[in-house]
């Protein structure tokens, strides 16, 4: 069964059986996602933080000026 | 013991942004985080009249002195599988577990941000004591049928319909997330069809014009505001949170009138919260809408945005008495 | 717009330079130029009067006024706000603060160099909550030691890491973006000394991950210190810091590839090596903070210069080396005339850069 399948059930579905769902049925978005069983995205560790994601953030500002910009045109 | 305990979800953002602050502005802090689903596979609580509270949390201890943060994530027992049992395993989860998982979720400690309980803070009881303190919310309907929602059309004209609880609803298969999205819906009568129909109750409110929007930032009666101009752009108009990666709103720092803030700051005692962001309508004719606050929201673009450091806020509350 | 009073938004801040202003947008991290004429039209609150202002210009100035209009509103710079509400618009708070006693370091090496990553960050980086870290490595290096220099940055705290590389054959270019890509706290790898200049991997949606290869030579340190419009940045942190604390040094802490500590590894002061100094010698030592409040305000020059809150500086390589307070030797912008010269041509400039090429170490 492929997505745009479930997709267009779905919405076949909320269109003949609008007492089962909301109002705002009629308007949404719906979005099909495989579940991802043997690739997960990977994690970045913070060590001693315990937190973890799946992307860091930059330092606001360079950190050293060693690399000349117009050399690299 | 005069220690921090965070409890909240290992990938949340905010939780490292203030765990930054925390090791900055308490040198050798104490930390002990619980995040995600955390496991508690033991457990001791002690209550007398000299020592208070004591407790110990698999290898934590705690007493009452514990600076406590409460962001996301739950505390699940071993014993949960068992409450989806026979009926009498299920009685015995809830004569036993539940009682004293609700009483951590709860607040019990002195110096304490949030709790577990937060996450049920109920819409319509927010609506319903924020109009008994005279803060003006649009006007609600919850309906449904189609006839009576015509009618509150024909006199408010534009209306908007969004779900009473989360943004989206998820749901899984065994092989698929099904996800439906749509915050925030204006509707007009011509949305109607001719034909009345019966639906799940839904929630509709009166579609209130923005000059802009404020997001408001509260903690312990101290209020950090920021306007959003999102009137300037068609995709955000109706909702700010249709969000327009190119060109952001702008936001920028906001004071609220001083009697608005002190009957929001009633709503937070009423509803039992000591933290929370507040979603709030100015009007061309500037009278403020209040739509909701959110216990546990997002603050980071609200303390990025206007400079608020809110994070420390945080940090320096949560380090407190140490 | 017919509206009376038009406000600049709180986190859009005009700088004044000596022949021309910017606006910086710290929310949307631009820098729009702006005559100074348009800049001398805001009053104390940040407002433009449009009904007052009109009422006093002539007929060309009214045309010229119009465009000024339309350059803020296209960039959505002001918005019409009434006087009553002046006050719900208060100013931008413009503390900086940073939740760190060093915010970023450098770490140097060079094929004598002894000094681990590892050991750095369990001594030195960890206690300062440093999280940003630049590694510059001036010689060749093996995969391994890249692989050993990444290990400790995946398991730590540490956020960010941008990685200087001298160009070797014995890396190759897939070697290279296969570790980039497995290590996501890599922000940018820059291979020097390189046959091509080359942009092997654009960043990521998240800005990590860039892959450059230069032609450039950076033997030693001293080749930093170049100012560059490429680095400047408007954005709230890099504002704020720069209204009270140094550009570059504040909260900076430096290994050079001789293993000295300092702000960095371009300035002489040493407070130890990194194999028998402790970090509390380092921080308390009374001189390392010495650079950290010195402002571009302070500065010759600078202090006219429209970019001086946006620009990165340099405290190490100056005009004048016997004056702390003198303009960076290796920017070629002159605020009196807005226009950018190659300093390195420069004459009067080569004798100063003869003179720190012979001093260096």
């Amino acid at each position: 069964m492929n997505k745009n399948q479930i997709k267009k059930d779905v919405l076949t579905h909320i269109k003949e059986h609008p007492k089962e769902y909301p109002f705002i049925s009629r308007f949404w978005d719906v979005e099909i996602d495989e579940i991802q069983t043997s690739v997960t995205e990977s994690y970045i560790d913070f060590g001693h933080f315990n937190t973890q994601s799946t992307h860091s953030s930059p330092f606001y500002k360079p950190i050293s000026k060693i690399i000349d910009l117009s050399k690299l045109v | 013991m005069r220690h921090s305990i965070i409890q909240s979800e290992s990938d949340d953002p905010s939780t490292d942004d203030v765990l930054s602050w925390v090791y900055y502005v308490k040198k050798n802090a104490v930390v002990d985080t619980l995040f995600d689903a955390y496991p508690v596979n033991s457990i001791r609580l002690e209550m007398s009249n000299k020592e208070n509270l004591q407790a110990t949390i698999n290898d934590i201890n705690l007493d009452n002195e514990t600076n406590y943060w409460y962001r996301r994530g739950q505390l699940v027992s071993y014993f949960d599988t068992v409450r989806n049992g026979n009926t009498y395993q299920k009685k015995m989860y809830e004569e036993t577990i539940l009682p004293i998982q609700e009483y951590l979720n709860g607040s019990i400690y002195k110096n304490q941000l949030n709790r577990f309980q937060d996450n049920f803070t109920n819409k319509l009881d927010m609506l319903h004591l924020a109009m008994s303190l005279h803060i003006n919310i649009p006007d609600v309907l919850v309906t449904d049928n189609s006839d009576d929602l015509a009618t509150f059309l024909s006199s408010h004209k534009k209306v908007i319909t969004k779900p009473i609880k989360n943004p989206f609803i998820d749901y899984s298969t065994k092989i698929y997330n099904v996800k439906f999205l749509t915050h925030t819906k204006l509707i007009t009568i011509d949305d109607i069809p001719k034909e009345a129909f019966s639906f799940m109750p839904s929630f509709f409110q009166k579609y209130i014009e923005k000059k802009y929007e404020i997001r408001s930032f509260y903690m312990d009666g101290v209020f950090k505001s920021m306007a959003i101009f999102s009137q300037q752009n068609e995709k955000t108009k109706t909702d700010y949170r249709n969000y327009d990666r190119q060109r952001p709103n702008r936001c920028i720092p906001y004071t609220l009138p001083k009697s608005l803030e002190s009957k929001l700051h009633q709503l937070m005692i009423k509803l039992q919260l000591n933290s929370g962001s507040f979603d709030i309508i100015c009007t061309p004719e500037n009278e403020y809408y209040f739509l909701e606050v959110n216990p546990i929201g997002q603050f980071q673009w609200v303390s990025k945005n206007c400079n608020y450091y809110i994070e420390r806020m945080i940090a320096e509350k949560i380090t407190r008495h140490e | 717009m017919s509206t009376q009073l038009l406000r600049l938004f709180t986190n859009c801040r005009i700088v004044k330079g000596y022949s021309r202003s910017v606006i910086c947008d710290l929310q949307r991290g631009k820098i729009i130029y702006i005559p100074n004429s348009l800049t001398e039209l805001f009053d104390d609150n940040n407002v433009i009067n449009v009904e007052k202002i009109r009422s006093e210009l002539d007929n060309e100035s009214q045309l010229i006024f119009t465009d000024y209009l339309k350059l803020l509103n296209d960039y959505e710079l002001v918005f019409p706000c009434s006087a009553e509400e002046l006050d719900s618009f208060p100013e931008l708070n413009l503390e900086y603060d940073y939740p760190a006693t060093i915010s970023n370091a450098i770490i140097d090496f060079d094929k004598n160099s002894l000094h681990n990553l590892s050991y750095i960050i369990d001594n030195f980086l960890i206690q300062t909550n440093c999280r940003h870290i630049q590694v510059r490595c001036f010689d060749e290096v093996h995969l391994d030691f890249l692989k050993i220099l990444l290990t400790p940055v995946g398991d730590s705290f540490i956020k960010s890491i941008d990685i200087v590389i001298k160009y070797t054959s014995s890396i190759s270019q897939s070697q290279i973006t296969e570790l980039v890509n497995n290590n996501k706290k890599v922000r940018t790898f820059t291979i020097h000394s390189s046959p091509i200049n080359e942009v092997i991997q654009k960043e990521n949606t998240n800005s990590f991950g860039v892959i450059v290869s230069t032609q450039q030579e950076i033997t030693s340190e001293t080749h930093c210190g170049i100012i560059q419009s490429g680095f400047f940045n408007a954005s709230m942190e890099t504002f704020t810091e720069s209204l009270k604390y140094n550009s570059c040094l504040n909260k900076k802490l430096s290994i050079d590839s001789k293993g000295e500590i300092k702000n960095c590894p371009s300035m002489k002061e040493s407070f130890g090596n990194i194999k028998d100094t402790e970090l509390q010698q380092v921080i308390e030592h009374k001189d390392f903070k010495k650079y950290w409040k010195i402002t571009k305000d302070q500065v010759t020059t600078c202090r006219d210069c429209e970019f001086r809150y946006v620009c990165t500086d340099c405290r190490a390589y100056l005009e004048d080396p016997k004056d702390i307070y003198s303009k960076p030797l290796k920017c070629g912008y002159d605020p009196y005339t807005n226009q950018w010269d190659k300093w390195s041509t420069n004459p009067l400039k080569q004798k100063v850069i003869e003179y720190y090429n012979t001093h260096s170490q």
